[in-house]
């Protein structure tokens, strides 16, 4: 079993910006599907910074150099992005089947209670659809998962919005659907809230 | 604890413009068109399809193939696959020379990390591959534990049959299954994006599921126009109900006849037009200018053309008419009315000329309201 570095996830206040966004994506977002990695400023609003802070471990910088057949998502703070763990998915013709994937095995987050988590493609990839499901740590199979977000279809956005969540720590599962139908992939995270 | 639920926490105690937030945020989220409805049929894969009913070849991958107590599961599920299709897609048979598709067991696999099995489709419609993790393969959760490798199956294994028979659905066409909240629907597909071990509910199952062979018959077709639909579908249909005459004497001959179809939409895809044979149809009546309808009986499914039904009578006065399919429970059809058909009788060609019209037993048992 191997345990990933803990990261956080605060923006002091800034709570309402990840949903305008989202706001801002979907409106920017129709009809494209890839469009590469999204610039420093996804939010398209000028002089709003995303500053995280109480970063414990340095998140994986959002690359769209590697990995692009696969759809894969990360976790945004600011310009970074903390990559999860690939579940089953589908791309291009091919795919894999995996269980759920059980808390130990996957990069813990911590975020606040009052802290909604930002989730995009790593490729910058449009989502056209998404189904997020959040497990207590001690399922270990997914048996117990609750729907926190989905949207069958839609405006391509290039983030999802999901939370804040309650405390405890959680598996969360974003499962997205590429924009220009290319595939889907379900995409886990480890999330602590104090 | 639901998403509502979630959304919700953060109004009560939030500053205002974080609840409008949380407000937009909701919005989008509820604002979906259903392209991946949960509970739909399985999405559909990209790549070229199969043709219809192919017949799909494969055998062991040199040096890759898999241990003895493997193959067979492998091999029922092929034929799982055909067996429980419920449509024209392909069919699967391992053969062991000539020209086919490639199954191999153990590394090197094209699979993700946390991948115990992968296909690609991406050779289609010409081959596919599909790999399977060697039992006692590492992931970070744990050991790989196939099922049929134990003498006695334990808990946290995987059933092979079922992994392959997700696999060849891959390959037919079909994507990951979106369950409902809660996954209570988890046993209408096979096809899902988490792999069920030992015991949980589906670990075992070894046939396809309605939200699969739904995706199936849309791209491939019903295998016969009597075939039910899927339950996991709501194909609309259209009734089109013709007299073979709209004026004829009293007690002459009528044959009406109607015409079940489904509805021409690219939505219903390779079930498009297609027509609907062996459901029942009803014929009913009623009296011009009245509001109340009387059954006159079944239309009889046509043997020869197909979609097709058709009744004989004698009306013994002018009659509106209208066909009415109603499909049976498991049918994934959506039920149809035809319009309105008069035929008009007049003038006298039997003993019962210039009698009052007779409501028939049918009439008074089966009649109803529209």
């Amino acid at each position: 079993m191997k345990r990933l570095p803990n990261v956080s996830l605060k923006w002091p206040g800034g709570r309402w910006l990840p949903a305008l966004l989202m706001v801002g994506a979907a409106i920017g977002g129709c009809g494209s599907g890839a469009r590469g990695s999204i610039p420093p400023d996804a939010s398209g609003l000028p002089g709003k910074s995303v500053s995280p802070t109480a970063v414990a471990a340095t998140p994986t910088p959002v690359s769209s150099a590697t990995s692009q057949t696969l759809p894969i998502a990360v976790v945004m703070q600011g310009d970074n992005g903390t990559v999860g763990a690939l579940g089953s998915y589908v791309m291009d013709g091919q795919g894999g089947d995996s269980p759920w994937l059980p808390i130990d095995t996957l990069t813990l987050l911590t975020a606040d209670a009052s802290t909604q988590i930002r989730v995009q493609f790593r490729d910058g990839a449009g989502i056209g659809a998404w189904v997020v499901d959040l497990a207590p740590e001690g399922d270990a199979t997914g048996a117990r998962a609750r729907r926190v977000a989905e949207r069958g279809g839609g405006p391509a956005v290039e983030q999802i919005v999901v939370g804040p969540l309650p405390p405890g720590r959680w598996v969360l599962a974003a499962r997205l659907f590429r924009a220009d139908g290319r595939g889907d992939g379900v995409t886990y995270w480890g999330v602590s809230v104090p | 604890m639901n998403h509502t639920q979630f959304a919700s926490s953060g109004r009560i105690s939030r500053p205002r413009r974080s609840r409008l937030a949380a407000g937009f945020a909701l919005l989008l989220v509820l604002a979906g068109t259903g392209a991946t409805r949960a509970h739909g049929p399985d999405p559909r894969m990209g790549g070229a399809p199969w043709a219809p009913n192919q017949a799909l070849r494969y055998q062991w991958r040199a040096g890759q193939a898999p241990p003895a107590w493997m193959g067979p599961a492998i091999d029922a599920a092929a034929s799982d696959a055909g067996l429980s299709r419920a449509s024209r897609a392909p069919t699967y048979a391992r053969v062991t020379s000539g020209t086919a598709s490639l199954i191999a067991y153990g590394e090197p696999t094209g699979c993700s990390p946390a991948g115990i099995a992968c296909f690609s489709r991406a050779g289609a419609p010409s081959s596919f591959q599909m790999w399977f993790r060697a039992h006692g393969y590492v992931f970070d959760w744990g050991s790989l534990r196939w099922c049929q490798a134990q003498a006695t199956p334990s808990d946290g294994c995987f059933d092979v049959e079922n992994v392959a028979l997700d696999e060849f659905g891959h390959v037919d066409v079909l994507g990951h299954h979106v369950n409902l909240a809660g996954n209570s629907d988890y046993r209408d597909a096979i096809v899902q994006a988490v792999a069920r071990a030992k015991p949980a509910a589906g670990w075992q199952a070894h046939v396809f599921g309605p939200c699969d062979t739904a995706r199936l018959q849309l791209e491939y077709d019903r295998q016969s126009p009597r075939d039910l639909f899927s339950s996991c579908l709501a194909i609309p249909t259209k009734l089109v109900l013709s007299a073979s005459s709209t004026s004829l004497p009293t007690g002459g001959g009528l044959t009406m006849t109607a015409s079940l179809r489904t509805t021409t939409t690219t939505a219903n895809r390779a079930l498009s037009n297609d027509p609907v044979s062996g459901r029942n149809v009803t014929l009913r009546r009623r009296i011009p200018g009245t509001q109340t309808w009387y059954s006159a009986g079944l239309l009889v499914s046509s043997g020869s053309v197909e979609g097709s039904y058709a009744l004989t009578i004698n009306p013994s006065t002018t009659y509106e008419w209208q066909a009415v399919f109603i499909p049976s429970s498991g049918d994934g059809a959506v039920s149809a009315t035809s319009a309105v058909v008069t035929v008009t009788v007049s003038g006298c060609a039997s003993v019962t000329c210039g009698q009052a019209p007779v409501m028939t037993a049918a009439e008074s048992t089966w009649r109803t309201r529209s």
